[in-house]
């Protein structure tokens, strides 16, 4: 974050109107109101804990009519909000800028109704992604996108930030699920957004990924796709990264389309197998690939078949195949737990989010190992390699302040790199707080203009998470005293 | 039109560009004679072109290839077509990305040969003239059988040129195939109808082209027993399309199953485990069958969850039945996994029909409501258009997203020239 006008220390967000906060009382209840320092302290920041910010209050509403009463009432006091899930986000989105009011989900957990026979299922917002799968299973269905944090992480987060995960690569994002939303507009206004909206534009589709800008979906209806019948999982092991990434786009070209297709490199292996979740991987390779295939029984026994001589073509060390779920889990371990072991070898853990085209991920992965070592960083790396999805993490000291800046500078430049080879800035994390400058990248003035348009369209006061997805300059109703009281905490290092 | 704006669109977008005479039908435009058909040579260009529109406040009808000209209402005043047809650039195309980018004006059997070349294919089947263009394709949204198991275009679109209403070149999405910077305009503007602007370039994914694809069909007695056997077939087989078609008496089940060899094979044995052994199609049907419900001449739609397509297809032969004898001039067919139904005719709606044609509608879109559907329609002649919308069709959707839809079109197109008073998706 660079405009120095996030970072003017003198005002933190002031007590909120005793006047205001008896009416938010009586509209959801007592104890949904939270306006105590010290409970408000675990608001402060996401998963992108470099930033913090306090929030006015934090508001707790059951449903569709008490978020919408929430909103009206802080929309007339002419306060901000901005929703929260889990607050597992890594791009500062859930941070409570300008002293604006938190409105959390925790509350809207319920699934409202699951329709097996028509693979949907209509949800509140704060339904934990898992659960969502686990209430489907018995019906042999699941909710698809799989986000690394899927045990903690809600539905109406993942439609925010447009959630991916592993499976991705063959089921789509977020936004490929969700069928209709029910909103609550920054107005305290609910709109049913969907194919029976009239208004004949995928609003939906621009709701997904908005970042809690447009206002909080309160009811979700999603789709769920059938279990597969068949799942395999291969771990390729390779002496040479270059192979590794190299083998990827031969998977990709051969025109293979597996459910994962997931890179680790030697940093991220040692890692785990130092940790609890060891595989039994030799520490010496430079790279592995977790590749699953899912579908039929024969359908996925001939793409594996296939999968394997591709990869020892490519010049695979070793090609291991799962022989039951014990082990094709433990063979995931390698990626899976490579980011909280990765925890055990330095205070601190950037995880960074860029997407480039698949045939250029040998040469962009080639750029990213280059900077970090020039600025002198530990870096590891497990991503989504199937989708050109890299996740360069850094490893450093927070409070080296040497360290700090380093980090900055090589995650400018990795962001470029990807750019310059026809790739975006962010894949499945979003812009949020920590990537509105990086927007310029990739995006023409115009072009962000019309993104500030788009979501005056739904916005038209700024009331919904302010100051977020775009640069501040772009936006005309972020650029006056509201802004410049951003209260960004001073004594927050950016990572 | 005024010489002064012929002139102007002939500088703008160069003389051989223009063409102000149009004789016959061709580029009519629901009838009505357009002023002028441009056809720019670049997307730059093209977007200047709107931007003269724009100040000069010309409606605009956006095209490609002119196949949907007939859709729609008849413009109050005759509008210039601003044509892709001119934009037939594949951009980049990088086989080991999976992924294409052409201009707008490429058509979809072109793109199909391109990445047939490679071994790969765009699993997108819209009902299509053959020489229909990817980007009339991404601008309505169209979707064809393949959708059971790919999706609709907003499941495959990475990235879109827009020429705006008033003139901008806009880009949103890429060219990778995971992005979230930014607004999802991609989705904003796939299925707008050229109400925004017009579409002058996209990036898509493509798949591998199969190493199998058998097309089975299977005859069915009675709509209750396709409808059945269609979530059936759903339920246990892996399939990348399911269709029932209505025949003279008993209706066809079609089903497409497309993968590796060995996958394909064990499909059809769970198939036939359901079905009984059908008869193979060559897969050159899909085309037939997209190309002439393309070329309708009314046009409706149906929708409702999947397991409400037997009550879908009940409503529409009934609807069939009241205006014509059975079997005579309507066709039936439905998307067996969506819980889509269309209805089309070839020929016009002669007149006795045309005059029951608005009572018939009233109960059919009763009918699709006691159960939850909706119906819309994508082509509608004169003059039953005009008998449909003096005030017969019930009042739909939601109020705010209205506000919010039209707050979006200003954004886009502030001097409201695109598909001026076409209906379009604001209907």
């Amino acid at each position: 974050v660079t405009d120095a006008d996030l970072h003017t220390p003198d005002r933190l967000p002031s007590e909120p109107d005793a006047r205001l906060v008896a009416d938010l009382r009586a509209a959801l209840s007592d104890d949904a109101v939270i306006t105590m320092p010290g409970s408000l302290l675990v608001y402060e920041s996401d998963g992108l804990t470099a930033y913090r910010a306090r929030p006015l209050m934090v508001l707790l509403p059951a449903d569709t009519a008490e978020t919408a009463a929430a909103v009206k009432l802080l929309a007339d006091a002419k306060i901000p909000f901005v929703a929260r899930g889990a607050g597992t986000g890594l791009s500062g989105g859930a941070l409570a800028l300008n002293g604006a009011a938190v409105i959390s989900t925790a509350r809207m957990n319920r699934i409202l109704d699951l329709d097996p026979g028509n693979r949907m299922a209509r949800v509140q917002p704060g339904v934990v992604n898992l659960e969502l799968t686990a209430a489907a299973a018995p019906h042999g269905l699941y909710y698809a996108p799989d986000p690394s944090s899927q045990t903690v992480c809600t539905i109406g987060g993942n439609v925010a930030e447009n959630a991916g995960g592993p499976h991705c690569l063959k089921y789509g994002t977020t936004t490929n699920h969700i069928v209709a939303l029910t909103v609550v507009l920054p107005d305290g206004s609910v709109a049913e957004l969907g194919p029976r909206d009239g208004t004949g534009l995928d609003l939906v589709g621009l709701f997904v990924g908005s970042e809690g800008t447009f206002g909080i979906a309160t009811e979700i209806d999603v789709r769920l796709l059938q279990v597969p019948a068949a799942v395999e999982t291969l771990l390729a092991l390779f002496d040479d990264v270059d192979d590794a990434s190299r083998t990827v786009s031969a998977l990709i070209g051969a025109g293979m389309l597996p459910a994962a297709l997931e890179m680790v490199d030697r940093e991220a292996i040692a890692a785990v197998e130092a940790s609890v979740y060891a595989a039994g991987l030799p520490t010496d390779v430079a790279g592995a690939l977790v590749i699953e295939f899912d579908g039929s029984r024969a359908a996925v026994r001939s793409d594996a078949d296939r999968a394997v001589e591709i990869c020892t073509r490519g010049g695979a060390r070793e090609v291991r195949r799962a022989t039951d779920e014990d082990d094709r889990q433990r063979l995931w371990h390698a990626r899976k737990k490579a980011f909280g072991a990765m925890g055990r070898i330095a205070p601190d853990v950037l995880i960074q989010d860029a997407v480039v085209p698949r045939s250029k991920l040998p040469e962009t992965l080639r750029r990213v190992y280059e900077i970090a070592d020039r600025h002198g960083l530990r870096l590891c790396n497990m991503f989504h390699a199937g989708d050109g999805n890299l996740h360069p993490t850094i490893v450093f000291d927070r409070r080296d302040p040497d360290a700090v800046h380093r980090v900055e500078l090589a995650s400018a430049e990795m962001m470029r790199a990807c750019v310059d080879v026809g790739g975006t800035i962010t894949g499945e994390h979003g812009v949020g707080l920590d990537k509105r400058e990086y927007m310029a990248m990739i995006f023409s003035e115009a072009e962000m203009a019309a993104m500030c348009d788009i979501r005056r369209a739904f916005d038209p006061q700024a009331m919904a998470n302010p100051a977020k997805i775009l640069p501040v300059r772009v936006c005309r109703e972020w650029v006056g005293p509201a802004t410049r009281r951003d209260p960004v905490h001073p004594a927050s290092a950016p990572p | 039109m005024s010489q002064g704006l012929l002139s102007a669109l002939r500088s703008t977008a160069g003389d051989a560009a223009v063409r102000e005479r149009i004789e016959g039908a061709d580029w009519a435009v629901a009838g009505v004679r357009p002023l002028a058909v441009v056809t720019p040579g670049s997307a730059a260009a093209l977007a200047d072109v709107l931007a003269l529109c724009a100040r000069e406040r010309v409606p605009v009808e956006a095209a490609g290839g002119g196949s949907w000209l007939n859709r729609g209402a008849v413009p109050a005043r005759p509008p210039v077509v601003v044509s892709t047809a001119a934009l037939t650039r594949i951009t980049e195309y990088e086989p080991a990305d999976l992924v294409i980018g052409v201009q707008a004006g490429v058509s979809l059997a072109a793109i199909q040969r391109t990445l047939g070349d490679h071994g790969q294919t765009l699993p997108l089947d819209p009902p299509s003239a053959a020489d229909g263009t990817i980007g009339a394709t991404v601008s309505l949204g169209a979707a064809g059988p393949l959708r059971a198991a790919h999706g609709t275009p907003r499941d495959l679109i990475l990235g879109v040129e827009l020429a705006t209403g008033d003139g901008r070149l806009l880009r949103f999405g890429g060219r990778v195939v995971k992005n979230v910077a930014g607004y999802d305009g991609v989705r904003l503007v796939t299925g707008s109808r050229g109400c925004l602007g017009i579409v002058t370039g996209v990036f898509m994914l493509v798949r591998g082209a199969p190493e199998a694809d058998v097309t089975v069909l299977i005859s069915v007695a009675g709509h209750q027993a396709a409808a059945s056997l269609a979530l059936a077939v759903w339920q246990s087989v892996p399939c990348d399309a399911v269709e029932l078609a209505a025949g003279e008496a008993d209706w066809t089940l079609a089903v497409r199953l497309r993968g590796s060899g060995a996958g394909v094979g064990e499909a059809r044995e769970r198939l036939e485990g359901i079905c009984g052994a059908g008869v193979d199609a060559a897969p050159g049907i899909w085309g037939t069958l997209g190309a002439a419900e393309a070329a309708a001449s009314m046009h409706l739609t149906l929708s409702a969850p999947p397991t409400r397509l037997a009550s879908l297809l009940a409503a529409a032969a009934a609807f069939a039945a009241e205006l014509e004898g059975p079997g005579d001039g309507f066709r039936i067919a439905a998307h067996g996994t969506a819980g889509i139904v269309r209805i089309w005719r070839d020929e016009l709606v002669p007149a006795p029909a045309a005059e029951a044609f608005p009572d018939a509608l009233r109960r059919l879109d009763a009918d699709v409501a006691s159960f939850g559907g909706t119906r819309r329609y994508d082509v509608m002649p004169e003059p039953l258009r005009q008998r449909i919308t003096d005030g017969t069709l019930p009042a739909r959707g939601d109020a705010a997203a209205a506000v919010i839809a039209e707050r979006l079109r200003r954004t886009f197109d502030p001097a409201g020239i695109m598909m001026a008073g076409r209906g379009g998706v604001w209907e």
